[in-house]
């Protein structure tokens, strides 16, 4: 049940990010002037950049939105989808959210109708929603992890292009104890190693199969974790690069970038537009916490989804 | 993997920050804030001819309006992420936790917004130092009538 291959492929992506990414990784992205994007309130600006992707990339061919972000109730996305012609999923696993859009995508892709596939995230909400009120200086741990403000889309469907997705393996939500929320990498981690192995049991491979593996937010010490977990299950781990610590090279108070649109920024955003890799893995990690369950001392679980892209070049 | 074992991993990992570093900065923070309240205090005594006990006042409502100004400005919060300790516990940490709430609740007016988001952080303080308070005024009472 788990693992499945499955045919279909990625059209037209646009990608929109906050002025703070706005540092030389990125190329060919529209960047925000600051956290309110001409908008009254930051939830308003989250709507906007969704509505400013989803204008990009609904045609009259598109059916169907599977999307979401770390706002409560989706709003973000729900809100910019009113009176649109389209269907729309709304799904959550906090980080991996883009990576479970594509897994859906790809059991609903045709090749008459376009479905998009499209995540947000955005610092000052996810700042207010699960740690303190936005002004308030609190100390910062120097292994937490930075929002990242952006919106990315993407169009699937089943005809051919240079992007293909062959095959998915769905996680489990699995919990090794830690109750840090400051420390997300450290509760991720153990979520990415458990799918890396039973993605590359169930079909059989090696890990020198891809030419990368992208996991998607756990930082520069979270991918340190990993590897020392893969290490252990006797998995090499050169080809291993994580999204989120590539996003602030020069910041050295930030351990990385996270958020659900971390992964496909600098999946579609740098390492696509690099023309370096054949076939890659992409790791999506979500800690499915909320502010409650930490305050109530609770410990954090977290999924991790991964799915494996073919490029022809 | 258990927890025990996996923790241990998580632990060698962990950047480490100099505490001595974060103590001598808070030190030195909390030091000079209070060093600048006194002479505060003294150069209002001086230039008003006010009673000392009145200048304390005065101190303390220039603090918590300076740090109000700061943190509505945006500037407070990365200082208190680097001095930490030195600038929440004085006086400059309430204030700067009501009036953070406060704006972080102004999009949702003033009755649902301002007004309960002001209390979030500090609801806490306040209502410890009245219960301390009252417990204290009642062995006051018991002891000296």
């Amino acid at each position: 049940m788990d693992s499945k291959t499955v045919e279909c492929y990625l059209h037209e992506n646009y990608a929109i990010a906050g002025s703070l990414e706005n540092n030389n990784v990125l190329k060919d992205v529209s960047y925000l002037k600051d956290f309110y994007g001409g908008m009254k309130s930051i939830e308003k600006s989250e709507i906007r950049i969704n509505e400013l992707v989803l204008n990009k990339l609904i045609t009259d061919q598109t059916k169907l939105v599977i999307g979401g972000n770390l706002d409560n109730q989706l709003t973000g996305l729900s809100y910019a989808l009113t009176n649109r012609n389209v269907n729309y999923l709304g799904i959550y696993s906090a980080c991996a959210t883009f990576i479970e859009g594509l897994i859906i995508a790809s059991k609903f892709a045709n090749k008459k109708e376009d479905i998009v596939v499209i995540t947000s995230s955005h610092n000052l909400i996810s700042e207010r929603q699960f740690k303190y009120p936005i002004e308030y200086g609190s100390p910062i741990k120097a292994y937490s992890t930075f929002t990242t403000t952006g919106c990315v889309g993407v169009v699937v469907n089943r005809n051919l292009s240079k992007y293909k997705i062959t095959d998915y393996t769905m996680g489990k939500v699995v919990d090794y104890g830690i109750d840090d929320a400051s420390n997300m990498g450290a509760v991720m981690a153990p979520g990415a190693f458990e799918t890396i192995k039973t993605h590359l049991k169930n079909f059989k491979r090696t890990i020198d199969y891809y030419d990368l593996v992208l996991t998607g937010d756990l930082g520069k010490y979270g991918l340190l974790i990993l590897k020392d977990l893969l290490k252990e299950a006797n998995i090499d781990t050169d080809n291993i690069v994580d999204a989120g610590s590539l996003l602030y090279p020069d910041d050295y108070n930030k351990a990385g970038g996270s958020g659900p649109v971390c992964l496909p920024l600098i999946l579609f955003k740098k390492v696509l537009l690099e023309r370096k890799y054949k076939r890659i893995l992409l790791v999506g990690t979500g800690a499915l916490h909320s502010k409650v369950m930490v305050d109530q001392k609770l410990t954090i679980p977290t999924i991790s989804h991964a799915v494996s892209l073919e490029v022809k070049s | 993997m258990n927890h025990n074992s996996y923790q241990e991993l998580v632990k060698k990992h962990m950047p480490k920050r100099s505490k001595i570093k974060k103590l001598f900065l808070a030190f030195f923070s909390g030091g000079m804030i209070g060093i600048g309240s006194q002479l505060l205090s003294n150069f209002l005594v001086y230039l008003f001819k006010i009673p000392i006990k009145d200048s304390y006042v005065w101190v303390g409502i220039i603090l918590v309006l300076v740090t109000a100004l700061l943190t509505g400005l945006g500037f407070f919060d990365d200082l208190v992420s680097f001095f930490e300790a030195g600038l929440i516990i004085p006086t400059t940490g309430f204030s700067h936790a009501v009036i953070s709430g406060a704006l972080d609740g102004k999009r949702e007016g003033f009755i649902v917004g301002i007004s309960p988001s002001m209390f979030k952080l500090c609801a806490s303080v306040i209502v410890s130092g009245v219960t301390t308070s009252f417990i204290l005024s009642i062995i006051g009472w018991l002891i000296y009538g």
